[in-house]
């Protein structure tokens, strides 16, 4: 992954931190943030969104760079907590019903161009890949989420007397990026060229697209919201 | 000498140094850098001549992931590059260190040693071409076979099928077993009805 190596900053003009790095743009509406904001600093329209700016901070930054590692220490509270969760739904969602449904669009027109043999079983891999993720999503939202929702909702006695602890989420994180990887292997390296080879680019910017916010997803999962949860369980058991 | 050296290292200023002092020496044809793993992980993946020795900060590496990454390269002479003329005791899982107090010459000396005593088999090559065996392992394993079957019909141990799986996986770069299918039957090692 790219890095700018731009540390984003309370003070930076949000519209200015969006264009010198593109990936960040993504991430705008699972803040419930809408674009027109003008000159504004990120600072000014966390204030006006109601968004703890040290968290928006840590999971931009977070997001986008791999080696991030805070100036300050995040002061827990469970609007934090809470704002983490609704902003991991969203980005789950727009894997499902963005992402995804384009990428299927996408490699169906693709499997139509191709006669070869091995086309079948590529779609039979993709297919694979989809039920992989939505697996993976209904885990997170089924199990993982609603424990960690019992700490937001006061209910951290129900949290600690589960048998669940955020542990078992760390170990169920399994590589959802693998098949990924392989997808994008498969057309760049060994897939006989389609007719239409500005479909395979699209395919190849789709999946790539898709795979680094998925690692940057899990990275916000892995770094923010498992520590802080175990946080949680150790000082309230 | 068509040796091939990798420096890993964050500061512009260490890594500018060291490469135009190693360069000075003469012992390696082409020299690859990278500021951190990621990094170092790209340049591995795009060799197209074999490497032959890793210049490495220790302080790239996530805590507890220098033993994981060494021996994810095993066989490779790995030399530190600490900024601080530390004790050699923390240098443990590396072949030799270096630090910012040395001169040109004790670098020399200390890479020359290393590279003397590394035998040419530990070489990393980025050969992406599936051996005759390898071709057997695939073929078994794409149409289902787990890794204990494919031992048994090889006459090979279960440790060996797992070493092919793995070779197999990094030369082709695809890691799943479906992923391996579809590349299997492009490349006619199966057929279709085989599956």
């Amino acid at each position: 992954m790219v890095s700018t190596g731009l540390v984003i900053t309370a003070t930076m003009s949000m519209a200015n931190v969006v264009i010198n790095d593109p990936r960040s743009l993504v991430l705008l509406p699972r803040f419930g943030i809408e674009f027109g904001f003008g000159d504004q600093t990120v600072e000014d329209i966390c204030r006006s969104k109601g968004i703890d700016v040290n968290l928006f901070l840590l999971m931009v930054n977070t997001f986008l760079s791999p080696n991030y590692f805070p100036s300050k220490m995040l002061r827990y509270k469970e609007s934090n907590l809470e704002l983490l969760l609704v902003y991991l739904q969203k980005s789950h969602n727009y894997y499902l019903e963005v992402k995804i449904p384009k990428l299927h669009l996408h490699i169906e027109d693709f499997l139509s161009t191709a006669k070869h043999p091995a086309m079948l079983q590529l779609k039979a891999f993709f297919n694979e890949y989809i039920q992989e993720v939505r697996e993976h999503i209904s885990y997170e939202e089924q199990t993982a989420f609603p424990y960690i929702q019992l700490f937001i909702s006061n209910n951290s006695d129900k949290a600690l007397d589960s048998n669940y602890t955020i542990t078992e989420f760390r170990k169920h994180h399994s590589d959802i990026e693998e098949k990924l990887s392989d997808l994008k292997n498969l057309l760049i390296k060994y897939l006989p060229p389609s007719s239409d080879s500005y479909l395979q680019v699209t395919i190849l910017r789709e999946l790539i697209d898709l795979e680094n916010d998925l690692v940057n997803h899990a990275r916000i999962e892995d770094k923010i919201l498992i520590p802080i949860v175990e946080q949680l369980e150790q000082t309230l058991k | 000498m068509d040796r091939t050296l990798l420096i890993v290292e964050p500061s512009d200023i260490v890594r500018t140094g060291l490469l135009s002092i190693i360069k000075a020496s003469g012992l390696f044809k082409s020299i690859l850098e990278a500021t951190d793993i990621h990094g170092m992980q790209l340049a591995i993946k795009s060799l197209s001549t074999p490497l032959d020795l890793v210049l490495l900060n220790p302080s790239v590496c996530v805590s507890g992931s220098i033993h994981n990454l060494i021996s994810g390269i095993s066989g490779l002479a790995i030399v530190a590059i600490h900024h601080l003329p530390l004790d050699e005791v923390g240098t443990s899982p590396f072949h030799a260190a270096i630090n910012l107090s040395l001169t040109s010459a004790q670098i020399e000396t200390r890479l020359t040693k290393v590279l003397k005593r590394k035998h040419p088999e530990s070489r990393i090559t980025s050969e992406n071409t599936l051996s005759a065996r390898e071709e057997d392992v695939l073929r078994l394993l794409v149409t289902g076979c787990s890794s204990k079957e494919i031992a048994e019909k090889l006459f090979i141990s279960p440790h060996t099928v797992i070493t092919h799986r793995k070779n197999i996986s990094r030369k082709l770069n695809i890691r799943s077993v479906s992923g391996l299918t579809v590349y299997a039957i492009l490349n006619n090692f199966i057929s279709l009805d085989q599956l």
